[in-house]
């Protein structure tokens, strides 16, 4: 696993490819996967916010962050442009971040860019097992250009 | 489990509004949340098409998706939020796979001819297990607030 600052040294053209798909409406935006309580599957859309080095959620009260809590496994993709079909997935752990001075750092972040927050949101950081980035040359193309990276003993 | 058409019988206002948010005509964009074989989840996009009063997908059969959905046919769906913002649709369900080339015709024919023209594009069925629409009030405020509306099949 690894935080995104690793991800974005070690895989910087899927990072770079990933934070403008992340960030193409301005505020980021994305949906998450996770695991129900009966092992199947939820998703919801969110903005992911990349700050202070790690990929983050600030998460209000949910099913989806009480999903987290329990089983830390998520998956996170990127909204689709509205022009071509590229993608960019992360396979990723979800981790509590506690401390407040981090929460209100990537809150500041997020609030930059045009984010909401209230008292309600917990800060979970998504360390990153594995990413891929599919680029497509216009919508039809096939396949894509597909550009996968795992993390170092993942 | 129900099929589209059983939500259109019992709720229409319901399947009308995921009519319009999921565009189910091969030409609008979901996403599907799939299982992986550690149980951990999956999500890509998809372009569902209703065809005969049932909702599907089209699936690359070398995709890991499509592995999952034969290995554990459990998904969720969720539509991509319309330009405007405040509203979403989001179900959940099995998928199955659909094998009777007098389905997979249908369903091609209800996407105007934009998918399944390959072999490689495989044909699952989504039924319905649960399905929510939210409406939002104050949209792109502070003040914005959830209004849920719920459907959940009969046993």
């Amino acid at each position: 696993m690894a935080r995104w600052e690793e991800f974005e040294r070690l895989a910087p053209e899927i990072a770079e490819g990933g934070r403008n798909l992340i960030y193409q409406y301005g505020i980021g935006l994305g949906y998450l996967a996770t695991v129900r309580k009966d092992g199947g599957p939820r998703i919801h859309p969110f903005c992911p916010i990349i700050a202070a080095g790690g990929l983050y959620g600030l998460l209000v009260p949910s099913p989806k962050r009480h999903d987290l809590a329990r089983d830390p496994r998520a998956a996170i993709h990127a909204l689709s442009p509205e022009e071509v079909d590229d993608e960019f997935y992360l396979a990723v752990r979800a981790r509590r971040e506690p401390d407040l001075a981090v929460l209100e750092a990537v809150a500041e972040v997020y609030r930059a860019t045009g984010g909401d927050t209230n008292d309600t949101e917990m800060l979970f950081e998504f360390d990153i097992d594995r990413a891929l980035l599919a680029t497509y040359k216009h919508r039809g193309d096939w396949p894509p250009l597909y550009r996968k990276w795992s993390a170092p003993g993942g | 489990m129900a099929s589209w058409s059983d939500l259109r019988t019992e709720e229409p206002a319901l399947a009308a509004a995921g009519e319009r948010l999921l565009q189910p005509n091969g030409d609008g964009t979901a996403f599907l949340a799939t299982v992986r074989s550690d149980g951990g989840p999956r999500v890509h996009p998809v372009m569902p098409v209703l065809a005969d009063g049932r909702l599907h997908v089209f699936v690359v059969n070398l995709s890991p998706k499509h592995a999952d959905l034969l290995r554990d046919g459990r998904y969720a769906l969720h539509a991509l939020p319309p330009r405007a913002g405040g509203e979403e649709f989001y179900l959940t369900g099995r998928a199955s796979f659909i094998e009777a080339p007098g389905r997979r015709a249908e369903a091609v024919e209800a996407s105007g001819g934009r998918l399944g023209g390959h072999d490689f594009e495989s044909l699952f069925e989504l039924d319905l297990r649960r399905v929510l629409h939210t409406v939002w009030a104050n949209w792109g405020t502070a003040e914005a607030w959830p209004d849920y509306r719920r459907w959940r099949a009969g046993d």
